[in-house]
């Protein structure tokens, strides 16, 4: 499920808000709706990213997902690799949520993921 | 997922072992285990003076990490191979480790010691990237080794490692190989005694040792290993371990227990006679070893005699 960060821009400030309920579902047409009726409008899709590793690279997941839900996802061998937030190593059933950083960091000599 | 032996919460779970372990518990788990096979294989005396060969990579530096735990008298050895920016990196590495810990680390320039670098030894020689590295390696480290006095030489070999090359060794029928592949390889023929503590820890285990101690790897791998056949092995042995855990362990120590003897009485009928090399004296099945054949190749190919029996002799795991 993807958090939508709004900002709305109406009698004379910025206002955030976290969409949710049935908000969450918005679609790009829908913040245009707002966008019209409010002004103008920014809008961050906050997503789970993962670092990848040889090449390097980034995907984004919506989240929140459970460590070993991300491995099956992106087809990693969880014998392949160490999942790492925050210098902290994760297990396969934590959750991940979104606007988290994790990596996932090949152990296989010469590998990658 | 709770630590076996606290409940507190883990940090990571080894499935081979049926167990989860917090930060604390996991580094007694990974010292344990070095001592385990320290102890079962008469890997080292206490007042051993080692070698450990440093890669930068994390299965050296956690070797040379828990050997110094475990109070041993463990000097480093970085070998600089000439790979670009990979070999500046993984030596900065080292030296990084070495200075925190307040270790002595030997440097070694391929290049200005020995007149080549793997590059272009393994143009020269026309033989694979990972051929020419490991040659070189081993006789450097040998020689060093034997400069220095140091009575142990330890590798960061770690149970993936040796699993791989058995199963590479078994899909070929690589009788020779398969006789000496073993955690240690005693003082003889004038090469220096060889362990590798790590034969009971898998590479996940390593990286997470390393990553919970702080210590800064490269994660980066060496460009020249790409398309290497052993990161392949490791690749589909890791499919079989997630679908049936514990096999990688099986495999190897099954071996260890129950097919290395047959292998070694079949090697050791058939034993070529080892003479010392007509250049530097280290002990060969040729006139001259594979070692200054490849440096002769690399620095002065016109002298090289071409199709030398000696080109592979028997190699020393």
């Amino acid at each position: 499920m993807r958090l939508w960060q709004v900002c709305f821009q109406c009698a004379g400030g910025w206002y955030q808000v976290c969409l949710c309920g049935a908000d969450r579902q918005a679609s790009r047409e829908q913040i245009r709706w707002k966008a019209a009726v409010h002004g103008e409008v920014k809008a961050t899709i906050l997503y789970v990213k993962v670092c990848l590793r040889n090449p390097s690279r980034e995907v984004e997941l919506d989240g929140p997902m459970k460590v070993g839900e991300i491995l099956v996802a992106l087809h990693v061998n969880p014998e392949s690799v160490i999942v790492i937030r925050d210098d902290e190593l994760l297990t396969k059933e934590m959750a991940v949520a979104d606007a988290d950083s994790i990596e996932l960091r090949p152990v296989i000599s010469g590998g990658g993921v | 997922m709770k630590c076996r032996v606290c409940r507190g919460q883990a940090v990571i779970d080894i499935r081979r072992h049926n167990a989860a372990f917090c930060r604390e518990h996991f580094f007694e788990h990974v010292q344990s285990q070095v001592k385990r096979s320290i102890k079962t294989f008469g890997m080292l005396a206490p007042d051993d003076k080692i070698l450990v060969a440093v890669s930068g990579g994390k299965d050296s530096l956690a070797l040379w990490d828990i050997l110094l735990s475990l109070d041993y008298k463990a000097d480093g050895l970085y070998i600089g191979l000439g790979i670009g920016e990979y070999s500046n990196f993984s030596q900065e590495k080292a030296e990084v480790f070495a200075t925190s810990r307040g270790a002595h680390l030997h440097v070694v320039n391929m290049k200005d010691s020995y007149g080549y670098d793997i590059p272009q030894g393994a143009v020269s020689a026309r033989r694979a990237p990972c051929g020419t590295c490991g040659l070189s390696k081993r006789y450097v480290m040998n020689q060093q080794a034997c400069k220095a006095g140091y009575e142990v030489i330890a590798t960061g070999h770690n149970l993936d490692d040796e699993v791989a090359t058995l199963f590479g060794n078994v899909l070929h029928w690589n009788l020779d190989a398969l006789s000496r592949q073993r955690p240690v390889l005693p003082t003889e023929h004038g090469f220096v005694k060889k362990i590798k503590p790590l034969v009971r820890l898998g590479e996940r285990e390593m990286a997470a040792y390393c990553v919970l101690r702080g210590i800064d790897y490269i994660v980066e791998e060496c460009p020249m290993s790409e398309g290497n056949t052993g990161i392949r092995y490791k690749e589909a042995l890791n499919e079989i371990e997630n679908a049936s855990p514990g096999t990688k362990h099986q495999f190897f120590f099954g071996f260890l227990d129950r097919g290395l003897d047959h292998f070694s009485e079949q090697a050791g009928v058939s034993a070529p006679e080892l003479k010392s090399c007509s250049n530097c004296g280290a002990s060969t099945t040729g006139e001259i070893c594979a070692f200054c054949r490849l440096r002769q190749m690399a620095t002065d190919p016109e002298r090289v005699t071409v199709g030398s029996p000696s080109f592979r002799p028997r190699r020393r795991h």
